[in-house]
């Protein structure tokens, strides 16, 4: 059976640890967690002594040329050998660069470009993270709004050529293939979105995927144009639970997680999304 | 570093960070493309959604830190200065919880906040009980404060819980907090503080897991500095003659601001 977990965020802090519901698995932002000590490690070792915690981070920026962060990565390792995770995530994006001579975070998820150069980064930086935590990392494929003229290649052989050289596995974010083939049929293209998707994860050879990401996003249309958003605030739609379906037929069972980030709703909502994840499978 | 890559990323940095839409574009110019069949139309509206997650997260991670400011300031001001601030001063980390430190100096010289000057105070105290929740854990001692009645004070030194610090600000920045954040003092208590300019020296520290401040006791803020800084309880007090040790060594025992006492290994008093 897939195992089915949830992103575990603020609002849900103390109910989910007095209501202890029937979960696979929480994950977690792994900078929500940084620190030597405090309220928040204190309720997330809580948590592990109920449930498996995966660590998703949002702050590596793996794709980045300027390198990770020292800093960073040991707050990680410090964080890792407290939770003693199921999984570690981050994402295949860039976000540390040179902006007026200093080095800044733009704090995002940030494309990269699918070629060489940028392979040799991200291989770089992903195997340097996973020599310091002694553990395979497990990498996300974005939602990019933009892409680079420098790509000349697509990004499921991108990613699992990474895959191949470093050891990582990948995190497939169904949501995300989807709100590109979105934004890619608003731009012009033909492709029906849903086969877009499966074609794309037709491309990811099986055994290399480690946990699928379910979501909800927006829609949003304006006097400067029209845009899919990967805003984490909606139910998942039954396009993404069809994309997930067919990523669990090809790479599973593998662990899917609900994500909600923006106006979280209740935790039973949550809980039921996570219901239908299994469902769904 | 690789060239071409660190290129293309300090473009999209850069038109990110660009004050208008139309140099961010320009940054951009033969480097990034629209996704799909795009055209340039689809590449400027990607690049406005990117920058409108800056502008969002901006007033959202700092309200996180700095409660009091930003209701002090109403949604519409804190968050223009937000923005301001992402523009002037971007997030260098990863964790965006550590973003805000040069927030209390950028408002001391923010021309639109100049006849708000107990704000930046304020920043600077809301930043330090922000930094406060992420210190490390300790825990009471109590069996160790039997060396206060066995050893001399020259031989002995006070922990104090990690990362304590005094501020001193010529507002009323503890009353102030504490009416917005407790309501005691009452709001129109801490006006009247403010209308008088009653200074008032902050005193923070981790109660268990939660960060505290309270106006410190007179003499305190030199006594908790001397400690911090690895005096002995001797020297310490000598630098504190004001404070009356007496009566603050139980409630701050009680509050956790005090933990233990330890020998002083490296005392240099004779």
């Amino acid at each position: 059976m897939t195992q089915a977990g949830i992103g575990w965020r603020h609002p849900h802090y103390a109910e989910l640890l007095q209501s202890l519901p029937a979960l696979d698995f929480l994950e977690v932002h792994s900078e929500n967690f940084f620190g030597d000590g405090g309220a928040a490690l204190a309720v997330l070792a809580q948590a592990r002594t109920h449930y498996a915690v995966s660590l998703h981070g949002v702050g590596l920026a793996l794709g980045s040329a300027a390198g990770v962060d020292d800093a960073h990565l040991e707050q990680l390792a410090q964080l890792v050998q407290r939770i003693e995770p199921v999984r570690v995530s981050d994402h295949a994006c860039f976000a540390r660069g040179s902006l007026g001579g200093n080095t800044i975070h733009a704090a995002d998820l940030l494309p990269i470009p699918f070629n060489d150069e940028a392979l040799a980064v991200l291989c770089a930086n992903v195997q340097r993270v996973q020599d310091r935590l002694r553990r395979p990392l497990l990498v996300e494929n974005l939602s990019a709004y933009l892409g680079f003229a420098s790509s000349d290649r697509a990004e499921p052989e991108f990613l699992t050529t990474l895959a191949q050289r470093t050891g990582c596995q990948l995190l497939v974010d169904v949501n995300n293939i989807y709100v590109n083939a979105l934004n890619a049929r608003i731009a012009g293209d033909d492709t029906d979105p849903v086969q877009a998707c499966r074609s794309w994860l037709d491309a990811i050879p099986p055994g290399i995927v480690g946990e699928i990401h379910v979501a909800g996003h927006s829609h949003l249309k304006d006097e400067h144009g029209e845009i899919v958003i990967d805003d984490h605030g909606a139910r998942v739609c039954d396009a993404v639970w069809h994309i997930h379906a067919h990523a669990q037929r090809r790479f599973g069972p593998v662990p899917v997680l609900v994500e909600w980030d923006t106006d979280v709703p209740a935790l039973s909502v949550l809980l039921q999304e996570a219901a239908t994840a299994r469902a769904w499978t | 570093m690789t060239a071409s890559l660190a290129s293309e990323q300090q473009a999209l940095l850069a038109a990110l960070w660009a004050p208008a839409q139309d140099a961010a574009m320009q940054s951009l110019a033969g480097v990034a493309v629209p996704v799909g069949a795009g055209s340039q139309a689809h590449l400027k509206r990607a690049v406005m959604a990117y920058r409108a997650h800056g502008r969002a997260l901006a007033p959202r991670a700092l309200a996180a830190a700095f409660p009091v400011l930003a209701q002090l300031l109403d949604e519409e001001n804190f968050g223009a200065l937000a923005r301001a601030f992402w523009l002037a001063q971007p997030p260098t980390l990863g964790d965006i919880a550590q973003w805000g430190a040069g927030l209390a100096e950028f408002v001391r010289h923010a021309p639109q906040l100049v006849d708000e000057p107990y704000l930046a105070d304020v920043a600077q105290v809301e930043w330090t009980l922000h930094r406060l929740a992420f210190a490390p854990d300790a825990a009471p001692d109590l069996a160790s404060f039997s060396l206060l009645t066995t050893q001399d004070p020259a031989a002995l030194t006070l922990v104090l819980s990690p990362g304590a610090l005094c501020i001193a600000s010529p507002w009323p920045v503890v009353s102030i907090i504490n009416a917005h954040l407790s309501g005691e003092p009452p709001l129109a208590k801490a006006a009247r503080l403010l209308r008088e300019r009653a200074g008032e020296t902050a005193l923070m520290w981790r109660d268990g897991l939660r960060p505290r401040v309270r106006q410190a006791a007179t003499g305190e803020a030199a006594f908790v500095a001397a400690l911090q800084g690895g005096a002995s309880l001797l020297d310490a007090l000598a630098q504190a003659s004001a404070l009356d040790f007496n009566a603050w060594l139980a409630p701050a025992v009680q509050s956790a601001l005090l933990l233990g006492a330890a020998p002083h290994n490296n005392s240099q008093h004779t």
